[in-house]
Formats: C-alpha cells, structure tokens, sequence
C-alpha cells in the first residue's frame, strides 16, 4: 500500500484552501511526500506540514462567507468612503480635531496612571484586609496630636494577652544612614529594625531565605535586592554570607557589627511605600535600645499586626483601647478618661494616601492630591470632548446638503446617525491609539515629575479602565453631532434656511463658555501657586542660606568636632562654622513647659546647636549676645526669639533665669526667623548649647570663592575620615526640600493647565475657521458695498467677545475661593490681588481675540471677486 | 513595460514552463530549478509564482488525466501565452543588449 500523508495536514489544508487549486496544491505535495517518504517517512510527514503551511496564505484561502451585498452593507462602505475623502478634504480641521483629542485623552490617561499607581501602593499585601498599624493620640488639653508610634513592650503585651492578634511586629528607624561594607565595598544606606513576624504580615516579595528565620538570630540581616545587587561587585551576596555595618556614622556605632545575610527582598516589583536598603531584628534593637525605652510611656517603635479572620475590628478597637489604657496609667488616676494617651488602629494600605491628621482627626493628604488630579484629568477630557463635538457640529454644517438628498431619497435617522457616529467612532479611534501609545511610552517619565517611581503591573483592572476612558470619551464625543445632524429637516435644509433653535445655540455656546471656564480657572491657579513659591524662595527668611554648606559629623569628626571647626575656619573662602543637630531650615524638636509659676505652659520649638551658630547663619541678634567661647558654663544658658518674650510676656528678660528644660540664663535675644517652612506661623523658639548632640556641620563660604574652599574643604575632611566620601549639601537645598511637594505638584500641574488651553485655543481657532468660511460671501458683499477691514474683523469677533465676558464672570469667583483655600494652607502668604485676575483675564482675552482676528484677517483681506465669482 | 513587470524569481519559473511547454507541472518544476540553482525551495514559493503570473496572462493551465500516482490527484499543467512569451523576449534583448554594451574589461590577476 502506498503510504499515507498526514491525515490532520491534509484536512486542515482542504478546509482552508481555494477549490480551484486545492486539487493542484494537494496532488503536487502528495507526490513530493511519495518522493521523500521512501527515504525517510518522518521528514517527509514534517516536509507535509511545512508545505501545508506555507499554503495557509491570504491568495490561497477560500472565501468563507458570502458577503450579501444588502443595503446596509452597501451604506456602511459608502459611509466608510465619504468620511476618509472628507478626512482628506479638510485637511485642517481634521488634524485639529485629532489633536484636540489625542493631546487630551493622552493626559487622562497619563494622570490615571498616575493615580492608579498611587492608590494601588500598599494594597498588593495578601492579609491586607487584616493587616492594620497601631496608632496613638494624646490629648494634653492643646489639642489632640496623632503619633504613629508606640513603647517596644506593645508587641510582646499584644502577642502575649490580647487573643484576635495573629501576627505582630514592631517596626524602628536605624535613625541614621550607616554604611554597610563587604569587602572592599562599603555603601551608605538607611535601614530597618524588625520584628520576627515581620514577613508573615508583609507579602513582600523575599527572593531568598527563609519566612519564618530571617529575622530571628540576633546577629542576622536581611537585604533589599538593590542593595545585595550594589554590594556584591566582587563577591556575589548571598545568604551566609557575613556583611558589616560600619561604627561611622551617629547610629551606625550602635549597630556596628558583623551580621549574616538571612533574606534578600525585591522590592522594585511591588507597589511599596516604605523602602529599606536592609532590615535588622528586633532583638538587636531590643539589647541596643537607648535608656528611658522599655517603659509604656516611651515611643521608640512603630507596630504592624494583623488580626485574624472574622474579627470585629470595632470591637477589637474598644478592646485594645482599654487595654492600653489599663497598662499606660495602670493606677487609674488619670483626670479624666479623655485626658492623656489612646490607643486606635489603622488600616494599613490606608496610611499612604490617607497620612495627615488635624487636632486628631484624619483629614486627608496624598489623597488630595490624588483628587486634585483626577479633576484636573476629567476637566481637560472634557474640554477635548467639547472641542470635538463643537469642531464636528460645525463640519457638519458643510454637508448639510449632502443630508438633505440622501433624507429626500429616503435615508431613515437612524441610517444617518450612524453615519456620522461611524466618523466620530473612527476618528476618535484614531487618537485614543495614538493616546494609548503615547501614555504607555510617557508614563516612566511621570516619575520624574511627581518625585516617586511609578510602578504599573498591567492588571485588567488598569486595562479595563483605560478601555472605558476611550470608549466613553468617543461615545459622548460622538453622539452629540450625530443626532443633531439627523435630526434636521431636509426641505429647510435644501432650501438654505436653516433655523437652529434658541436651545441648540445656547448648548454650543455654553459649551464654549464653559471650556473658557476651565483654562481661566486653571491660568488663575497656576498663576497663584507659582507666585506663593516664588515668594516662599524669595522672602528674607531672617537668615542667610546662601553659600551655607551643611555635611554629617561621621566617623573622627564625632570626637574632633572642635579641632575640626578650628581648622575649618581657617581656609580663606569660610567665613564661619559651627554645628548643630538636624537642620538649619526645619527645626523638629519641640518640648512644652512652664517657665515660671504663673506663667502660661507655652510649647516651644527648639534647637541644639554649638558655638558660633547665630554668626554663621547670619541672624540678627535684637538684645544680648550669641554663644562665646569667652564665657564660663554657657551650656545652662538660652538665647529666645522674639515670639518666645511675647508668648511668656517679658520685660528686659536678659540675665533673667526661667526654667526652659531646666533653669537657664537668658543671654540674648534674636530677631523672628524662619526656622520652619511657611506653612506654620513662627513658634516660641529658642537654641541651646549642646555640642555634643550635633551631627551637622554648617559652613558659611564667602561669595565667588565656592569652588576653591569646596577643594580644600574636602581636603580637610579627607585628613580626618581618609576613608568616607565627602557629602555636602546647600542649605538652601535643605530649604527648598520643605515645599518638595508643592513644588512637584504645581509643575505636574502647570503642564496639564497648558494642556487644557492648548486644547481649548485648538478648539477656537477651528470654530474660528469655520465661521469664517461660512461667511465668506457675507464678508465679500460688505466689502464690495465699502465695509473696511476692522469693520469686519470686529463683526465676526462680536461673538467671541461676548462669550469671554460670560466666561470672566463665571470663573474668576470659582478662581479666587480655590485659591485662597489653597492659600488658607500657609502661615505665610501672597495676597490675592486683582492683579493677578486681571492679568490672567488679559491673557485668555488677547489669545482668543488673536486666533479669531487673524482668521477673520485672512477672510476680511482676500478679494471680494474669489468668493462671489462662482454660483 | 510597468504594467508587465517580472520578478527575477518569476523568470526563472517562466523560463522553466516554457522548455517544458504544456509538460510543466509544480513538482517538475521545483525539480528542474532547485537541480539548476543548487538550492532547496519549497512548492508553496513555486505555487505562489505560478498562480501570480497566471493573473497576469503570461501563463495558462489546464489539468492532466487522472493516474494512479499522487493519490488520484489530477496534475495541473502550465504552458506560456504569447503574451508571457513577449515579456520574456523583451526580458532577454534588454539583458543582452546592455551586456554587449560592457567594455573588455581586464580584472588583471
């Protein structure tokens, strides 16, 4: 018998192919495979295949279907036909409309990324329903204030006492980057201290080691891939192998040591909003820990649980209330049952958008922003769809007449609605693709803008929401001109007279007015916004923080501060130094007290500095004297600021002793200054002598000589620490970190603000054009009966006029209540002038008249013979 | 000329259809042309050729008896058309009218 081709090939082949090849086709590679299959049947079946394969092409494949050529295929081809000659007829307007709505639909899409990526951080935890952080407020009689930490003894209580616990693990700051080294590496990087349970609350992404030890032994570490990846340049990191961290800087002292890595974690693949370069235990943290913790009134940790399934949280929070509450005042002789501290939970994933807190109630944060942009996103969406409506309205009016014959011929509504929705369809097909592409090469950049990496795991969820975005922008910005259009009546139309009803007009125009809304509204607030941080930059602070310098004390600089700062001052290009703790534009410490009986208990905010600190800064002193090495025991003496001698109203307070964290001599007294950003009002204030708590040194370099002191500078620091890098920063970077978010946030939104208007000048300048060109033979008519040029330009602006009128009335309240709320948030602030509404105002006035002068220009220019020589 | 263009690869087919005139079959042909061009080529490139030039008109087909070889499957032969037989002459004295035009040249060793 002859051998068989395969059965699968051959069938596949006959249901595919062509009839009047397929006999041809067949019997040739039939012989091919008789051929072949003598030598060897298996190439010969595989040859079969191939050769079937290569068959499965566009000319050899039959007709499946047979199309019926029925009306409405027929219409939907023809419609096909006329909107791609129309695309190509009006040029102009089609790029316009496709701009419009590609440029917005693209800056949707970029802001939901955005927001999807902010409202997704935390949220990947696979106990995330359970997972909640333990949180504190304390009511002293001053208001309640909200503290996301708590005493190291809660775990252990928690675990020990309370039953819905499942799992719990306190969370601590290495309050200081410490360097790392293995080998010759050593590396900067700021670290963790966690408890055992940590991994099995957290879902994060452990790419090596063991859940349930990592974070056991004492002497273990546990490693972010980044970090493994950065340490191991000549010997690879993994787990066993023995990583040091070194005793140079403040914190790095207590944790010095050697530690063998237990965990590598990844966490560049999940949403995460806390990061860590490495993690350390509990029970390190637990035998290191500072005196005064280990009480129920301390705060050294933060503390993640999770609760186990089915539990009431509202109960569970009355529950850990009392239970707190019996442990913090165990005597129970507390005032009142409000007074002193509480104990709430929180959900985790909510931290991150939801972090700010005013007199202890959630009020808000990221969230806002998040809000803020989605707004922004919906309102510039809108404007492209009102563009796109009003720009396809108006196109349409120039086939009114090709819908007259085709309704006279007998064309249903339906049938003509659809036409047009097939345009608007197509069209707005055309820029989401172009939109959808866009966002997906753009969106990496957001990151840069908005200060975090944007991480995007394509979800359905995301998938399913960018689809809706571009469907439902073509579905509203396609309906609209498309029953308008059908509904028209064909006698009117084909006799020229078209009567549009009073609602018609008002629609269109109010969709104009409120687009003009929008751009006002946005050029007013980024006008605001712009001028606030202008003047944050630019107000004299009561300080200088130009040309000041400011590195960490590390490694031998922590004991030869002074032999330091002696040598220091003497290179030429400084000025002066000294050192103080933290920094110089943001003072956190705060402590309240009662200076003397009688007096009200005022809280302050403070600062440990050393000597010279007044003189290096540049602050003016009002009465008395700075720190001098010349006195004896300066260390239990005080230099106020002015807020402070009103808020305790003194008098000639010099030389005077008050008890402000013990008695100490008033010295001096300096002018206000900033030490905060300017959200908050200049607090009671005053600095200490405390040198051997700074970790900062401060260095004034004389103007022009930056680069020369810089290199002796470092020369000098490289005497003392040979082995670490000289890291310094500006303070007016220091400064400028204080409106990091306002300053992220008004560029993001400065770009979507230009945005909009550009769409909405898009928009104009295309109605511009067509009201134009509709009334060419009016404008050729006035000309030829003596009408001059600006006579003409000003009758066809007379609309648009009128139309920036209703708008300026509308927009400028809105823009000044957004505003000024947005400006309640500052202590110290821009007034609102009119100037700025005025200017703005001027701005969107002269940019709408421009576009329609020069369009109006163009007409009012031509010869009146080219527009009424034909008909 | 644009009109009646002729791939290379499609000349080499022509050409093979027209020596073995109303003999050429696809398996003859992919026989003939990868024995002269020393190379392995698939039937479906020879099918695609043929049935482009047969729109075209340099070709016409017509099938053979049926036999009991390649499974009763009728062999479909080719045959060149006057038409495709001018494009090939046209092909032929453009070549060779340019070839005559080259100079000796001496490649010197």
């Amino acid at each position: 018998m002859k051998p068989q081709p395969p059965k699968r090939a051959l069938r596949f082949l006959r249901w595919f192919c062509r009839e009047d090849y397929l006999e041809e086709f067949e019997g040739d590679l039939i012989e091919l495979f008789e051929q072949l299959h003598a030598e060897s049947p298996k190439s010969a079946r595989r040859k079969f295949f191939w050769g079937v394969l290569r068959c499965f092409r566009p000319g050899f494949i039959k007709a499946f279907y047979q199309v019926k050529y029925s009306i409405t295929t027929a219409m939907f081809k023809h419609n096909l036909l006329i909107t791609l000659r129309n695309f190509k007829r009006y040029k102009s307007s089609f790029l316009i409309n496709l701009t419009g709505l590609s440029v917005g639909l693209l800056s949707a899409l970029l802001i939901y990324f955005w927001v999807y990526s902010e409202v997704t951080v935390d949220a990947f935890h696979e106990k995330d329903e359970q997972l909640y952080q333990v949180m504190r407020y304390s009511d002293y009689g001053q208001g309640i204030r909200v503290h996301d930490n708590n005493s190291d003894l809660l775990v252990p209580a928690l675990k020990a006492e309370i039953a819905e616990i499942e799992y719990a693990a306190l969370y601590v700051e290495v309050w200081s980057e410490v360097y790392l080294s293995l080998g010759e590496k050593k590396i900067k990087a700021d670290g963790m201290l966690a408890g055992e349970d940590f991994f099995k609350i957290f879902s994060y992404n452990l790419v090596q080691g063991d859940r349930d030890r990592a974070l056991v032994d004492q002497n273990s570490i546990v490693l972010s891939k980044k970090m493994a990846e950065s340490l191991s340049a000549d010997q690879e990191v993994e787990l066993g192998k023995v990583v040091s961290i070194l005793g140079e800087t403040e914190y790095g002292a207590r944790y010095a040591g050697d530690y063998v890595v237990t965990g590598i974690v990844d966490l560049s693949t999940q949403n995460v909003s806390e990061r860590f370069d490495f993690l350390l235990t509990e029970k390190l943290f637990l035998n290191k820990r500072s005196e005064g913790n280990g009480k129920w009134n301390s705060n050294s940790s933060r503390t993640y649980v999770t609760l186990h399934k089915d539990t009431d949280v509202e109960q569970f929070s009355e529950k850990l209330a009392a239970f707190f509450r019996n442990k913090r005042y165990p005597d129970n002789s507390t005032k009142s049952p409000e007074w002193g501290e509480h104990m709430f939970l929180e959900k985790y994933s909510k931290r991150y958008l939801y972090n700010r807190y005013e007199n202890g109630v959630q009020s808000g944060g990221r969230i806002d922003y998040i809000i803020l942009f989605s707004a922004i996103g919906l309102m510039v969406l809108l404007v492209a769809c009102i563009n796109f409506m009003n720009l396809s309205t108006a196109q349409a009016f120039r086939r009114l007449k090709e819908v007259g014959v085709k309704k006279v011929v007998g064309a249903s509504r339906p049938m003509l609605a659809l036409q047009h929705i097939t345009e608007s369809v197509i069209l707005a097909g055309m820029a989401s693709l172009m939109a959808v592409f866009g966002a997906i090469a753009l969106y990496p950049k957001l990151s840069i803008i908005s200060g975090r990496d944007i991480l995007v795991n394509w979800t359905p969820e995301l998938v399913l929401g960018i689809l809706s975005i571009v469907l439902i922008t073509g579905l509203i910005a396609g309906s609209y001109p498309a029953f308008f259009i059908s509904r028209l009546r064909p006698i009117q139309i084909l006799k020229g007279k078209l009567k549009t009803s009073v609602s018609e007009v008002v629609v269109r125009k109010g969709l104009v007015v409120f687009q003009f809304c929008v751009s006002l509204i946005l050029i007013v607030t980024v006008m605001v916004v712009t001028k606030q941080i202008e003047y944050t930059q630019s107000k004299n602070l009561g300080y200088e923080r130009d040309n000041v310098l400011t590195f960490p004390m590390e490694g031998k600089l922590l004991e030869n501060q002074e032999a330091f700062l002696v040598e220091a001052k003497k290179i030429v290009g400084i000025q002066n130094a000294t050192m103080l703790e933290g920094s110089a534009a943001n003072f956190r410490n705060s402590g309240g007290g009662r200076p003397r009986k009688g007096m009200p208990s005022i809280s302050f905010t403070f600062a440990r500095v050393g000597y010279d600190y007044v003189e290096t800064l540049g602050i003016e002193m009002l009465e008395g004297r700075s720190f001098s090495r010349d006195f004896a025991n300066e260390e239990s003496k005080i230099i106020l600021n002015e807020t402070s001698v009103k808020a305790m109203g003194l008098e000639n307070p010099i030389g005077k002793t008050y008890d402000i964290r013990g008695k100490r001599e008033v010295i001096g007294i300096m002018k206000d200054f900033h030490f905060q950003s300017f959200h908050q009002e200049i607090k009671p204030s005053f600095l200490i002598l405390v040198p051997e708590d700074a970790n900062t040194i401060a260095v004034k370099v004389q103007a022009g000589l930056e680069r020369e002191t810089l290199i002796e500078l470092e020369e000098l620091y490289h005497t003392f620490n040979p082995n670490l890098p000289f890291e310094y920063k500006f303070l007016d970077q220091d400064y400028e970190e204080l409106y990091g978010a306002e300053q992220s946030t008004a560029k993001l939104y400065k770009y979507f603000a230009l945005v909009a208007i550009f769409i909405s000048c898009l928009g104009l300048l295309g109605l511009a054009a067509f009201t134009v060109q509709t009334r060419l033979k009016e404008i050729g008519i006035r000309k030829v009966l003596g009408s001059n040029v600006w006579r003409i330009i000003s009758l066809l602006s007379r609309d648009l006029t009128q139309t920036v009128v209703i708008a300026l009335v509308i927009s400028m309240p809105i823009g000044y209540y957004l505003t000024q709320q947005w400006l309640d948030g500052f202590a110290y602030r821009i007034d609102l002038t009119s100037g700025i509404f005025i200017t703005s105002g001027a701005v969107v006035v002269l940019l709408a008249w421009s576009i329609v002068a020069l369009q109006a220009m163009r007409a009012a220019k031509a010869n009146p013979v080219e527009c009424l020589k034909d008909e | 000329m644009s009109e009646q263009s002729l791939g290379e690869f499609e000349e080499l087919v022509l050409l093979v259809v027209a020596a073995n005139n109303s003999e050429a079959y696809g398996v003859l042909i992919l026989e003939q042309l990868s024995a002269k061009l020393d190379k392995k080529l698939n039937i479906s490139a020879i099918h695609v050729v043929l049935k482009r030039m047969e729109n075209k008109g340099y070709v016409e087909s017509s099938f053979g008896g049926i036999t009991n070889e390649r499974g009763g499957r009728r062999k479909k032969y080719y045959s060149i058309t006057s038409l495709g037989k001018r494009v090939l002459d046209r092909q032929y004295e453009l070549r060779t009218s340019i070839y005559q035009q080259i100079p000796k040249i001496s490649f010197g060793q």
